[in-house]
Parts: C-alpha cells; sequence; structure tokens
C-alpha cells in the first residue's frame, strides 16, 4: 500500500506569479468539518459553485499532513461501481486486483482502513457531482460497514450537492457539509489584498468594478485577471484603471 | 402444529448510519447469524451467492474460491450448513429483484437456516413480501441456537469380547448388516493405512507407534474404535509384528481445540473445504503432513461440541471447516473410507505441519514383538526399537503359528498372479510418505 505523503503542487488557477493563498469563508470551514469528519471517520462534503477553491481548500488542508494516509480520486465523467473500485485501489494500492467486481470490493474491505501506525485514512473524491446513483450506492457499501473505518470526503462544483441530496443514503450520512460561495464585495475587499500585491493599493471602487465585470466573486476568475495584469505590471506595482481596463478587454 | 415462517421481510425505515451499525453488529458466526451486506448490484439481478460466501468470512485470494454461480451456490450451502447458520439476514435487500431474493431464500432453506430480508423502502418491502411469501415483521429476533448434532451417531453397542482373531463371525451375528458393513469399512481402513504406513518405516519406536496408531483407530464409539484396532493388528502380522493393542481404561477425552478470533478469520478465509480443514488441523493439532495423508475421512467424528480427529475436539470455525469438508467430499461421491486428503491437496497447503513436537497421546497400551523366522513374510518388516514391551507368550505363539503355517500351494510367480492380486498387494504395500 502506497503510505507516501499527499504532497500535490499548489495549484492557482492560470497560475499567476507572486500569489498568496487567502483565507476565505470556505477555506476556514472547511479546516473545521476536515478536522471533525476525519477524527470521527465520516464521510464530508464540500460543495459549491465551481472555481470558488473546493480542491484548492482540500490540497491546502491536507498537502503535508504526515499524521494522515490521504488517498486522491478524482470521479471520471460516467463512472460505473467498477470504475470507481478500480480507482480507489489504483490510488490506494498501486494496482488493481484481478477479480469481478464483487472480488476487488472484498479486498478494498480490507485495505479501506486505517494505517497500522495509527494514522487516519482519508478518501477524497473529487469532481463528486459525477457520482450517479450506483456509484452512490457503492459508496455508502464501502463505507457503512463494520470492518471499514476511512474517512471520506466528496468535493464537487455544480450540481454536487444535488447529486448528494438526491441519494437519501448518502444525504443522510454526510457530517458538515461546506456550502462554497461567491466572494461578496466586502470579501473582495477584505481578502485580495492578501492575495496579491497589485491589489494591495488599489482603489476598492476599480476592484469592486473587476468584480462585478469579470469575476463575481469567483476566485477562478480573479486567479485568471490576476495572471493577466501581471503580465502588464512590474512587480509589486499597483493596479490601475489603464491596466484593469486592458484586461478587461475595453481600454479607454 | 405448523412449521414457523422462513422468511422475514423487515424495514428500516431509519435510513441512518448507526441503525445500519446496528444490524451489521448482530453478524456472529459462531452464534448462527449472518449478517449479509450485499455488493451493490449493477442490476437488480444480481448474485448473492458471493455475498454469503464472504459474510461467512470467505475471501477471493484464497484457493477454490468458486467464480461460477453454480459452484458458488454449492459452496454457500455446504459452508452454512457446516457453520450451522441458523439466521440469514440481507441487508440492502431492495436493490434485489425479487427472483434473486427467491434464490438466496431456497439457498437459506436448503441449509436449514431462516431468511431476514431488510428492506429500506416500504414499497419494495411490501412487494417483495407478497412475492416471496414472507411474514412481515418489525424487527429482527434471533433466537439463540442450542447445540444440535448435525448428523445423529449411530449407536453400536454391542461388541463379541475375548478372541481378536475370530471377531468377525461373531460380529455377523451381534450386528445389522449395515452395522457390520460400518465396522468392516473402518476396520479395511485401519489395515490398509497401518500397512502403508508400516512399509514407509524402517524402524518403529514406541512414542512414534502408538502415536500414529493412536490417531488411526480414534473413533465415536468403542466398538468401532475395536474395529480399527484390528484392522491395525492384522496389518502389523501382515508385516511380522505380533501384537497386543488394547485401550487404556480411564483415558482421557479428547482435548478440546477452540482457535482464537485470528485463528477463527484465518480458517473461515479459505472458500475450498480441504484448504479450510487443513489451516484449522495445522493450527490446532500436532498432527504432521505425513501422519494425515495416513488418515481416512471417518476419522473425523461429528458431535454436538465440535468434531473428533484424534486426541483432539476441534470447536467453532475449526469443526466447521471440518464439517465442510466432509459434506463437500459426499457432494464428490466419495466414500467416508477414502484417505482424508489427497496428495495434491497435501501439497498445495504446504503449511500442513512436517514435523512437530508431540503429545504422546497415551490412549492405547501397546505391546509389539518381531516375528522372526516366518516363511510367506512378503510386506517389509520394520525393525523395532528394544523398548517395546511385548505381548503375552500365547498371543505371540498365536500369531508365530499364523505367518510361519506354510501354504497349502507354493506362492504363484509374480507373472502368474492375477491383476486383482497385484492391485491389491501393490495397494497394501504402497507407501504414501
Amino acid at each position: 500500500m502506497a503510505t507516501s505523503v499527499f504532497d500535490p503542487p499548489v495549484r492557482h488557477h492560470a497560475s499567476p506569479p507572486g500569489v498568496g493563498i487567502i483565507e476565505t469563508e470556505g477555506l476556514l470551514l472547511s479546516e473545521r468539518s476536515l478536522h471533525y469528519v476525519i477524527a470521527n471517520r465520516l464521510l464530508g462534503a464540500l460543495t459549491g459553485v465551481s472555481g470558488t477553491g473546493k480542491t484548492f481548500a482540500l490540497e491546502e488542508l491536507l498537502r503535508g499532513r504526515q499524521d494522515l494516509h490521504v488517498v486522491w480520486v478524482e470521479v471520471q465523467v460516467k463512472p460505473t461501481m467498477l470504475s470507481i473500485a478500480r480507482s480507489i485501489a489504483m490510488a490506494l494500492l498501486g494496482e488493481i486486483p484481478k477479480g469481478s467486481r464483487h472480488e476487488l470490493s472484498y479486498h478494498l474491505q480490507e485495505v479501506l482502513i486505517d494505517q497500522p501506525d495509527g494514522r487516519p485514512l482519508v478518501l477524497i473524491f473529487d469532481e463528486a457531482q459525477r457520482l450517479n446513483r450506483e456509484c452512490a450506492e457503492y459508496l455508502r457499501y464501502l463505507h457503512d460497514p463494520h470492518n471499514t473505518r476511512f474517512a471520506m470526503v466528496l468535493a464537487g462544483g455544480n450540481g454536487c450537492w444535488e447529486t448528494i441530496r438526491r441519494e437519501p443514503m448518502l444525504h443522510s450520512r454526510v457530517h458538515e457539509p461546506v456550502f462554497f460561495k461567491p466572494l461578496s464585495d466586502a470579501a473582495v475587499l477584505q481578502t485580495l489584498p492578501n492575495y496579491h500585491a497589485m491589489y494591495r493599493s488599489a482603489e476598492p471602487e476599480l476592484l469592486l468594478r473587476i468584480n462585478q465585470e469579470r469575476c463575481r466573486g469567483i476566485l477562478r476568475h480573479w486567479s485568471a485577471f490576476t495572471a493577466s495584469a501581471a503580465q502588464l505590471l512590474a512587480p509589486s506595482e499597483r493596479l490601475t484603471k489603464e491596466t484593469a481596463a486592458i484586461v478587461l478587454g475595453h481600454p479607454e | 402444529m405448523s412449521e414457523p415462517p422462513d422468511t422475514y421481510a423487515v424495514l428500516n425505515a431509519e435510513i441512518q448510519p448507526q441503525t445500519m451499525a446496528r444490524l451489521l453488529s448482530l453478524h456472529d458466526v459462531e452464534s448462527g447469524v449472518l449478517v449479509c451486506h450485499p455488493v451493490p448490484p449493477a442490476t437488480a439481478a444480481g448474485n448473492l451467492t458471493p455475498d454469503v460466501l464472504y459474510a461467512l468470512g470467505k475471501h477471493p485470494s484464497t484457493r477454490g474460491w468458486p467464480r461460477n454461480p453454480r459452484a458458488a451456490e454449492r459452496s454457500s450451502t455446504i459452508w452454512l450448513q457446516a457453520e450451522r447458520i441458523t439466521d440469514v439476514l440481507l441487508l440492502r435487500a431492495e436493490l434485489f429483484a425479487h427472483t434473486t431474493l427467491a434464490e438466496l431464500v431456497a439457498l437459506n432453506r436448503r441449509a436449514g437456516a431462516r431468511t431476514w430480508l431488510i428492506f429500506d423502502s416500504l414499497t419494495a418491502r411490501r412487494a417483495a413480501a407478497s412475492h416471496l411469501g414472507a411474514l412481515l415483521a418489525t424487527q429482527v429476533q434471533i433466537t439463540p441456537r442450542g447445540d444440535q448434532p448435525s448428523t445423529p451417531t449411530k449407536t453400536l453397542t454391542r461388541w463379541p469380547p475375548t478372541s481378536p482373531w475370530l471377531a468377525r463371525s461373531s460380529a455377523t451375528r451381534a450386528f445389522t448388516v449395515d452395522q457390520l458393513n460400518a465396522l468392516d469399512a473402518r476396520m479395511h481402513a485401519a489395515f490398509n493405512n497401518t500397512s502403508s504406513w508400516l512399509s514407509a518405516q524402517r524402524q518403529l519406536s514406541p512414542e512414534a507407534t502408538e502415536r500414529f496408531l493412536a490417531l488411526l483407530t480414534s473413533d465415536a464409539s468403542q466398538p468401532t474404535r475395536y474395529a480399527r484396532i484390528l484392522g491395525a493388528s492384522s496389518a502389523l502380522l501382515l508385516h511380522g509384528i505380533a501384537s497386543e493393542i488394547h485401550e487404556r481404561s480411564g483415558r482421557r477425552s479428547a482435548t478440546a481445540r477452540n482457535p482464537t478470533s485470528e485463528q477463527a478469520r484465518e480458517i473461515r478465509r479459505h472458500s475450498n473445504p480441504a484448504s479450510a480443514a487443513l489451516k484449522a488441523i495445522t493450527m490446532l493439532t500436532d498432527i504432521d503432513a505425513e501422519t494425515l495423508s495416513y488418515l481416512t475421512l471417518d476419522q473425523l467424528i461429528q458431535t454436538p461440541r465440535g468434531v473428533v480427529l484424534g486426541d483432539h475436539l476441534l470447536q467453532n470455525s475449526s469443526a466447521a471447516a471440518l464439517r465442510a469438508h466432509t459434506a463437500h467430499q459426499g457432494t464428490q461421491g466419495q466414500p467416508s473410507t477414502v484417505p482424508m486428503f489427497t496428495r495434491r491437496q497435501l501439497a498445495e497447503n504446504r503449511d500442513a505441519r512436517q514435523q512437530k513436537n508431540h503429545q504422546t497421546a497415551q490412549r492405547l497400551d501397546l505391546k509389539l514383538a518381531a516375528l522372526t523366522g516366518s516363511l510367506d513374510l512378503t510386506f517389509p518388516q520394520p525393525q523395532l526399537a528394544s523398548d517395546f514391551r511385548g505381548p503375552a507368550e500365547d498371543t505371540y505363539q498365536e500369531a508365530q503359528l499364523i505367518v510361519r503355517l506354510p501354504s497349502p500351494q507354493p506362492l504363484p510367480s509374480a507373472s502368474a498372479r492375477t491383476s486383482s492380486e497385484r492391485r491389491t498387494r501393490r495397494r497394501a504395500t504402497s507407501c504414501r510418505g
């Protein structure tokens, strides 16, 4: 079984240079929720509009955690129970045991447990909105028995919570779901200066205008805007109206 | 009085993890309760037998995991009976078609177990109950299982005493044909196996010989043990050894062997009955692989408390493994006098112990003496260690007389012997070790 520490690269959409991590409400709530879900080996969920930082939050909160065994599974498009089982086996064991779906499931029941040294196993399903009813049933099957012991987190964008709510067997099992929302105007003004140096002394009206016209509180859009603007500015140079207008596509 | 219903439909209306956990906690194979938590089917017409096997502790990574539905069904029946399962609970029953549920009910019925179908959905429960004729129940009610013998042991009480050589004629008058056949089969098996074992030995020591004969002559009742002793004595005579073998009075009963939970899990992982039985014997007894190769199936003695093998009373999961092995051999049409394990099975399960520190059984009082100067000894005569006690003088003289009797006609040459004689000789002299 692979036991390396979960250590994905820090991923900001469009990879703008010089950006920092901002503590959004979603990130802070996720931290508390994950703590509880992992400690009690429960089922958690991080859902909300795409681009609001769910995957980023999970990666950030779990990166480098030597006290956890994190297994990350990205749900494929149109998944089946077998494809889910195979993905888990591959991520967890580094190989897919031979056999039918039943046989694979019995293997998984034996390995979906905490590490021998007591480290909790945390199974993350990203893009969980792709789960269909049978896959939801399957996840419940894996998580319910006495012989398995692991925390499971479903993370997904548009439609994820609807998918979970549609399946009562999953819905009733989710503890402390976190709903990621677009940043409000106040949150934009409060958090952006920590995101990049260009926003530190930028005019609030300008930031709100950009948010209204382009970014709509979505961090992924802010990341793309920042990457474009950074190409036009010197490091630590303030964002100006003119630069913003160029990036927004209507120079004055 | 009508039989109580054997199929119940229960509603698990609260679809909460806690209620599922409560249901799962009822799983206790040792008490006869099996909770089957099935892999969700891709279509409603799924197959539940792999889930039944997995609930019984079987694992697909072990040899002999049945991969076709009919084999899985046969295996499930054998193991449900061997584990003496009285109640099977199926969780998430609403995921399965009525035909699949009916197959499970039929399987459990054949194995003598009740079925509890647990539904999360009221409508699914009502429809299935109507289709299957199941009784609607508000909750699962398990009646504790009392220990019951799976096969009643025939009681053979009378046995003529006195001369060991003339027992058979008396026996034909004392027993029914079936009883006599049962005794005959045991005598024959003991004779064959002792002869094979003797052929493989160069020298006999009192401890090893007593250990082997104690195991070989173990059986459920005194007459059947005596029949085995007679067979063994005859084989010893054939190999040029006069013997007096008696059961010691006040012998201790078989030592109970109850596997730990870890051992039970290991034994139960095997879906192949022979592998499970070998695992159980290896873990819980001091019987080595060579000795095992001489034992026959009828030396597994089923009792209400477990299965007796030699001086060991194997219980719970280990008893279930031996019961399953016996039942499986029965389904293959094997008589009870065939070897308990084939050479291949022994070879495939290499963890069967090669040698071990044995405890001396001290069940038998064994006196042996080599017959010297015999005329017609064609079977290998192992050398006896000097510390053997000899039989009584009249027994020795009687045996000496038998083997010294000149043949009425000279033995035909090997080429002139009938094929039947050659086969008999080969069988008797073959070395199984």
